[in-house]
């Protein structure tokens, strides 16, 4: 069979340029880092200590079994919030099965999103909030731990609905290190960023 | 002329034919980032715009005065500084484009409704 040199090409740069190149192997380990007596200390979350929408108090050691989305979000929010949390919902449908996975949403207005508020909101999404929890505490708190998650939440009484803040979706391993994140508002970054959950999942499955 | 019309109507199935293409813009840049681009909302939180139970005749005063149904948990604030026929524009994109019912507001239509809106 003859081929055209000019088909084999197409075919080539076809087949080459479907590639995903930008997704690894192995997930990087994100954040600073610091190297103290030969060890590489990595970014990691900090100790917290929180209140679930059933007014369960929750701290990182609840999540160490598990590899978890964070974001950072607040129910009277006018403007990206509904668009997070529709790629957060994506995120839940497609590992509603698997027990690895959880989802942990932040409140950056606990003043209003209280437990109860909360336990509606979670209701209003149709969601179970074994897999799913929505965490509220104290305020400084929270929008401190928004910093470690590659977010930012600050009190801005210009920004509409009194906050500022971001989008990210930050993905979390059993030892509390950030892996990947997608910026919640982009569902074609989101798409990177469930493919990087898939790497990640690997690391699990060969243990 | 049946040829014609055939045509016609392959191209516009084609490339996605908007109606109302100023009513989609405006859309996109007041309604979308709650109630999603498509339409499609986020569950019992932001209701969805396809197939919702809600008469033409309803949108403008929804949109110039939001809503605030008791058994939800969210409220829909009023959205500002639209024009009456930016108003009418964007409820005839919803109603046409998004959910095939052959209905229009005219710009008229939508000042008497506008005009009767019973404010919250
Ligand atoms: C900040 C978020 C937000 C924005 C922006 C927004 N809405 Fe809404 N909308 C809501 C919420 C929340 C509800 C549900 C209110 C309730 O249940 O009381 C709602 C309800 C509605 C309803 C009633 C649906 C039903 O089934 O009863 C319509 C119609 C509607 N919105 C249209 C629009 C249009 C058109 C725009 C843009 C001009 C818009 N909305 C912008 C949040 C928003």
């Amino acid at each position: 069979m003859k081929i055209n040199p000019l088909v084999a090409l197409l075919i080539t740069c076809f087949l080459v340029g479907c590639q995903r190149s930008d997704i690894p192997d192995v997930l990087p380990i994100l954040g600073d880092r610091e190297v103290i007596d030969n060890d590489t200390v990595y970014h990691t979350i900090p100790e917290f200590s929180l209140l679930t929408q059933d007014s369960v108090s929750v701290t990182n050691a609840d999540l160490d079994n598990y590899i978890y989305l964070s974001d950072f979000f607040f129910s009277f929010c006018p403007t990206i919030c509904p668009k997070v949390k529709k790629q957060m919902l994506r995120i839940y449908k497609k590992y509603e099965d698997n027990d690895l996975i959880r989802l942990v949403s932040h409140s950056i207005d606990p003043k209003r999103d209280t437990p109860t508020r909360l336990k509606d909101y979670a209701e209003s999404l149709n969601i179970n909030t074994d897999k799913w929890m929505f965490l509220t505490g104290d305020k400084d708190e929270l929008h401190d731990l928004a910093e470690y998650y590659f977010n930012s939440a600050f009190d801005d009484p210009e920004a509409p609905g009194g906050f500022n803040h971001s989008g990210y979706i930050t993905l979390v391993d059993t030892h509390r290190r950030i892996r990947s994140f997608g910026l919640g508002t982009d569902p074609e970054d989101v798409d990177k960023l469930l493919l990087h959950i898939d790497v990640l999942l690997k690391e699990y499955e060969t243990h | 002329m049946k040829r014609i019309s055939l045509i016609l109507l392959v191209f516009f199935t084609a490339c996605d034919y908007v109606q109302y293409q100023q009513g989609k813009d405006l859309y996109v840049t007041h309604c979308a980032h709650c109630h999603m681009e498509d339409g499609s909302g986020v569950e019992d939180l932001y209701p969805a715009m396809k197939d919702m139970d809600v008469r033409i005749d309803e949108l403008p005063c929804i949109i110039t005065q939001g809503i605030n149904h008791p058994e939800t948990l969210l409220e829909m604030v009023a959205i500002e500084g639209l024009s009456d026929v930016e108003v009418s524009n964007i409820s005839n994109y919803i109603m046409s484009d998004m959910n095939g019912r052959n209905e229009e507001l005219t710009i008229k239509r939508t000042k008497t409704l506008l005009s009767q809106c019973t404010s919250q």
